[in-house]
């Protein structure tokens, strides 16, 4: 596949592993980019005529009505059917050389996890659980779950995450090196000039492809980043120590870290809150508030569905990921207005601010949103 | 881990709940069946045209040959482009529905700027 970044940790694949790639990348890219256009079509000619005549009301229907509107009609059905199954078959297509390798990686990682010159750390603390619904829900429908682990020494949750996440990324029409870590520090280093962080944390960090670039851009700072699964972070160390990228990993809830008050300059995250609930995106902000150091800066970087600015119908038709791509918080995070989320976290108002943040090689752009911790502010407001 | 054992493998570790989108969860079913056969299909395309790219280079074929190749990025977004093509193909019972479904529209909003043309009063040439 056009992966970013060749490392040690990623599978041996055959010429048909690349094909049957491929193959799902094609069907993904007509399934986003001309099917699936095709729902609003649907909707103006068949299903709202339907719904105002049922509701006796020319009236605009509401988001839950064209839910059920959309799911009843055949041509929709068809789209979401297709969309689906082009979801499992790219894991059932990259779970299979992954198997096959799976002995290989796990040494690997091993091998860079113990290694002398390790550059970074690990740190999984004993008895740590994941958040309930990281457990319960599998999202993106990744086989087993984002945060499950089968023994001290599995790397299969990063494994997946990283060539899914390339795959599905590539299916929605970006380049095989977009990078939203680099995206989002173009704009700290156009926006802030000068600006030398010595301790970064990048909340949520997955198989840590956004972590490493601020490592390599940032080459004096101490970058951390915590995520919530063990085998997500065993892959994620073995990846930057692969790359040679200093990076200390932690098993940590990004709502309550054991990190002391003001230890950061710079906090990031990427596509971080659209997998977490109100409860636990409010209680982040509190957080990160706690950690920023006075002068600190913060960017949460995730992606552009906010529902302030869709009509009804486009609201209910992004809903499917909510249903059926597992991803319980999809349609909160897009109702959500984090800016006064932010300001009731401590943040003083003129500090936070949305923006756009241009993608590196994609269509369109991605959602952000800013906050600065003024120099003169004690960590405790 | 063999390759036979490696799909089993696979299989084993989904652990997705199956979805059934149409009333007729069989619809589903064939579905997946069509879209996996479709993929084989796909992947048989790719190595012909890595046979037939070997083939040129060299006049001969060696053995591991095929699953050695690696395409440049040039050939990778040719192939793209080709499977793209094929699922366009593949998909044109559905891509025809939307056609249809556009010209449909297209006739009632001519009828409807019709019958608005036709509603409007005649101006009457003596009303001065």
């Amino acid at each position: 596949m056009v992966h970013e970044l060749k490392h040690s940790m990623l599978a041996r694949q055959t010429a048909d592993d690349l094909a049957r790639q491929r193959f799902v990348l094609a069907l993904k890219r007509e399934l986003t980019g001309r099917i699936r256009p095709g729902n609003q079509l649907i909707f103006d000619a068949r299903v709202k005529p339907a719904l105002q005549s049922r509701l006796r009301s020319k009236a605009p229907v509401d988001r839950e009505e064209i839910k059920r509107g959309l799911l009843a009609d055949p041509s929709w059905q068809t789209w979401a059917a297709l969309t689906r199954c082009s979801q499992e078959m790219m894991w059932a297509t990259i779970t299979e050389p992954l198997m096959r390798d799976r002995e290989r990686i796990e040494a690997e990682a091993k091998r860079l996890r113990e290694s002398p010159q390790k550059l970074g750390g690990l740190d999984l603390p004993a008895g740590f659980v994941p958040p309930a619904a990281m457990r319960e829900h599998h999202i993106h429908l990744q086989p087993q779950g984002y945060a499950y682990t089968s023994s001290s020494d599995d790397v299969m949750a990063g494994a997946l995450y990283e060539a899914g996440g390339n795959l599905y990324s590539m299916g929605q029409g970006m380049g095989g090196d977009d990078s939203k870590g680099f995206a989002a520090i173009r704009w700290i280093k156009a926006n802030r000039p000068g600006f030398a962080p010595r301790r970064i944390l990048d909340l949520g960090c997955s198989a840590g492809a956004s972590s490493v670039p601020y490592a390599q851009e940032f080459p004096d700072a101490e970058v951390h980043a915590i995520d919530v699964g063990a085998a997500m972070l065993r892959y994620a160390s073995a990846r930057a120590e692969s790359l040679g990228a200093r990076v200390f990993f932690h098993q940590m809830d990004c709502s309550a870290t054991t990190f002391p008050d003001g230890h950061f300059d710079l906090i990031v995250s990427h596509n971080l809150f659209h997998e977490a609930s109100d409860e636990t995106r409010n209680a982040t902000f509190r957080e990160i508030w706690r950690l920023l150091a006075p002068g600190g800066l913060n960017v949460n970087q995730d992606v552009a569905i906010q529902n302030a600015t869709r009509t009804p119908f486009e609201q209910a038709e992004r809903a499917y990921d909510v249903y059926y791509n597992d991803e319980p918080f999809w349609e909160s995070y897009a109702d959500a207005d984090m800016v006064p989320e932010l300001k009731a976290a401590g943040f003083p108002a003129d500090t936070v601010r949305e923006i756009q943040l241009g993608k590196i090689n994609g269509p369109g752009h991605w959602y952000a949103v800013i906050a600065e911790k003024p120099a003169a502010a004690s960590s405790r407001n | 881990m063999d390759q036979l054992n490696a799909v089993r493998a696979a299989i084993e570790y989904s652990t997705e709940p199956r979805i059934a989108f149409f009333e007729d969860p069989a619809v589903d079913r064939v579905l997946g069946i069509t879209m996996a056969v479709a993929q084989e299909v796909g992947t048989v395309l790719e190595r012909l045209d890595t046979l037939e790219r070997l083939l040129v280079q060299s006049g001969s074929l060696q053995a591991g040959a095929l699953q050695a190749y690696v395409p440049d990025p040039a050939v990778a977004k040719e192939r793209l482009t080709m499977q793209e093509a094929f699922v366009t193909r593949l998909l044109r019972v559905v891509e025809q529905e939307l056609v249809a479904l556009r010209a449909e529209q297209a006739e009632r909003s001519a009828a409807v700027a019709a019958e608005t043309t036709a509603s409007t009063p005649p101006r009457r040439a003596d009303a001065a």
